[in-house]
């Protein structure tokens, strides 16, 4: 087993005549929580959007587990087992909080649509079993007190876990997290790194994670990527980048930069 | 409520249609009979609307187009080979089709999966489409289906149409095409695949991030949808004993549609609701469309009024009442149980 889950090789993503990422290289080590960095604009959605396969790269190349995912079908990639959350939430609207993380077990799921009017013993024993996976993880999560709810009536941070919950249902080792801390007060961010670790450790994940709040990234990071203008401008990790002037000038401008370290 | 209570409750229920559908044969008049056979197939084409657009979200109008493939491939296979030559006068019918004979049972169904195969084969290129244009391209199939079946003259006798389709689709058939129709939707809507519909319809980006197919589900929804349609086109013609391509028109497609809005979008006991209320209301408003006379006023009957009341009732429903005349509510033992136990407390 080689120590890398992922990897991006030399990957630019054009959009028109713009570059929202380009030359892009970097990976993921296993068992690692990583960070991707960078102001607005920077690219990182973007990132996520090639690793999922939503976008196809114009150039370049994403292995995951050394197998090319480059031209995959997002379904397939999560198959593969890469799941992800959204920027902003994109929760089953319609579905309760466990229908939510039921649907996602249907990657798993190996009996097929037709078992359901023929009540195949298959396919009803499975249906109960992901029934009981989901309420487990649920209580994992800590929602299991919501089960019932509709999705979209949770509070806030509920759906944020909400989220994690569903996709960590899709089994999966590598978890992209679009800014998870996005909204959240001083004191559901701590929570959050936490459950981040927690899960890590529960599910032997791999996570990336995009992230504006500082607090966050330096809080729950072991390693720290550094986006800006599509291009990686430098990595390490939190304290290293914290003193990096690159990464100063890049959120800071050139001016501010320098008067930092005067 | 277990899951042996209900279903004894299910049992009954059925034994309790069956018995009202066989005292309804001897015990109502024929005008009677035939509003209770249009309400079963009405329900059976408002649920299968229904899983494409209310379930799945795929705005699709093209289920008159569906319904004339499943009344004209049944038509053909339940129609004597002699009747078939006498009627086929522009051009003679062609071999197969003209000895072809089946059962009502497998006319039915194969008039099923026929629209079934239309609407999977024309999945592929229009369920790229979202939203509108889907709306829009699936109209257009239900069209050229009505074109090509007033052109096809020696399979399916052109502009004349078929007549003299032997009636078998009676209350007992019709119910029980009913019954199956809602039994095989309820099952795959409350499965997990009936999740990954409704995934889809809610947030398609995350239902494929979230590793589902998306473009199989829509298309095994679509499936199942469209074999439906074609299950109530077989019934309604075997049950009017006269088809022609011109009746397939965006009117029958229209009349579904709102018995699906009005019943809930994504409401099986909606849509059930919905085809009940509509079909008999349909027959009830005929007499707007005569002649009244009030003392020495006379009112001259207006024919398509019915159709204006409608679509002024329905503009209200979408206005104020937007999940449906029931609400968006799902009948389930557990409620009804739960509501006797109530009226029982209260005494």
């Amino acid at each position: 087993m080689t120590k890398l889950i992922m990897r991006t090789e030399k990957v630019t993503m054009k959009f028109g005549g713009l570059a929202a990422v380009s030359n892009f290289s970097m990976s993921a080590e296993r068992g690692l929580i990583t960070s991707l960095i960078g102001p607005n604009g920077a690219g990182k959605t973007t990132c996520f959007n090639i690793i999922t396969g939503f976008y196809a790269p114009t150039e370049g190349k994403v292995f995951f587990k050394e197998r090319d995912i480059t031209a995959m079908k997002p379904h397939d990639i999560c198959k593969a087992g890469i799941a992800r959350t959204f920027q902003n939430i994109r929760l089953f609207s319609g579905g309760t909080v466990l229908q939510n993380v039921m649907t996602a077990c249907w990657v798993r799921q190996k009996s097929p649509w037709w078992g359901a009017p023929l009540m195949l013993p298959g396919h009803v024993r499975e249906e109960r079993e992901i029934r009981e996976k989901s309420r487990a993880l649920l209580q994992s999560v800590g929602l299991s007190h919501l089960a019932a709810e509709t999705a979209t009536g949770l509070p806030y941070g509920a759906q944020r876990r909400l989220e994690i919950a569903r996709a960590l249902a899709t089994e999966p080792e590598f978890l992209l997290l679009d800014e998870p801390a996005a909204g959240m007060n001083p004191q559901e961010s701590r929570e959050l790194m936490d459950f981040i670790r927690k899960i890590r450790d529960e599910f032997k994940l791999t996570i990336l994670l995009i992230e504006h709040d500082m607090k966050v990234v330096m809080g729950v990071s072991e390693w720290i990527r550094v986006l800006d203008y599509g291009v990686l401008i430098a990595e390490g990790t939190p304290d290293e980048i914290r003193s990096d002037p690159k990464v100063i000038e890049a959120y800071l401008g050139r001016e501010a930069a320098a008067y930092a370290k005067d | 409520m277990n899951a042996g209570t209900k279903t004894i409750l299910n049992i009954t229920a059925l034994a309790f249609l069956a018995l009202f559908v066989h005292w309804a044969q001897g015990g109502l008049d024929g005008y009677k009979v035939q509003v209770l056979n249009l309400i079963a197939v009405n329900i059976i084409l408002a649920l299968s609307l229904n899983l494409i657009y209310g379930y799945t979200g795929m705005f699709s109008l093209g289920h008159a187009g569906f319904m004339a493939i499943g009344a004209y491939v049944c038509a053909i296979l339940i129609i004597p080979a002699a009747q078939k030559e006498m009627m086929y006068i522009l051009q003679p019918i062609i071999w197969p089709f003209s000895v072809m004979r089946a059962p009502f049972f497998v006319a039915v169904l194969a008039g099923g999966a026929a629209a079934a195969f239309f609407g999977l084969l024309i999945s592929l290129p229009v369920l790229r489409l979202g939203g509108d244009y889907l709306g829009i391209a699936t109209l257009g199939f239900a069209e050229i289906i009505r074109v090509v079946f007033t052109n096809i003259t020696p399979i399916t006798n052109g502009a004349l149409g078929l007549k003299g389709i032997p009636g078998y689709a009676g209350l007992t058939w019709n119910y029980f095409w009913c019954v199956l129709s809602v039994y095989i939707i309820v099952k795959l809507l409350s499965s997990n695949f009936g999740n990954c519909l409704r995934a889809i319809r809610d947030d398609e980006v995350a239902a494929k991030a979230m590793g589902i197919n998306t473009f199989r589900c829509k298309a095994v929804s679509f499936g199942v949808g469209a074999f439906f349609a074609g299950v109530g086109g077989a019934l309604m013609g075997s049950l009017i004993t006269t088809i022609d391509p011109k009746m397939f028109n965006f009117q029958l497609t229209f009349n579904i549609l709102m018995i699906v809005v009005v019943g809930g979008l994504g409401s099986v006991t909606g849509s059930v609701a919905g085809a009940v209320v509509i079909t008999i209301l349909l027959e009830w408003l005929r007499f707007v469309e005569y002649t009244v006379e009030i003392g020495p006023w006379v009112i001259p009957g207006v024919p398509g009024m019915r159709m204006v009341i409608f679509s002024l009732a329905l503009l209200f429903i979408i206005l104020y009442r937007r999940r449906g005349i029931i609400g968006g509510y799902e009948f389930s033992w557990d409620d009804l149980g739960r509501l006797l136990r109530r009226k029982g407390a209260d005494k």
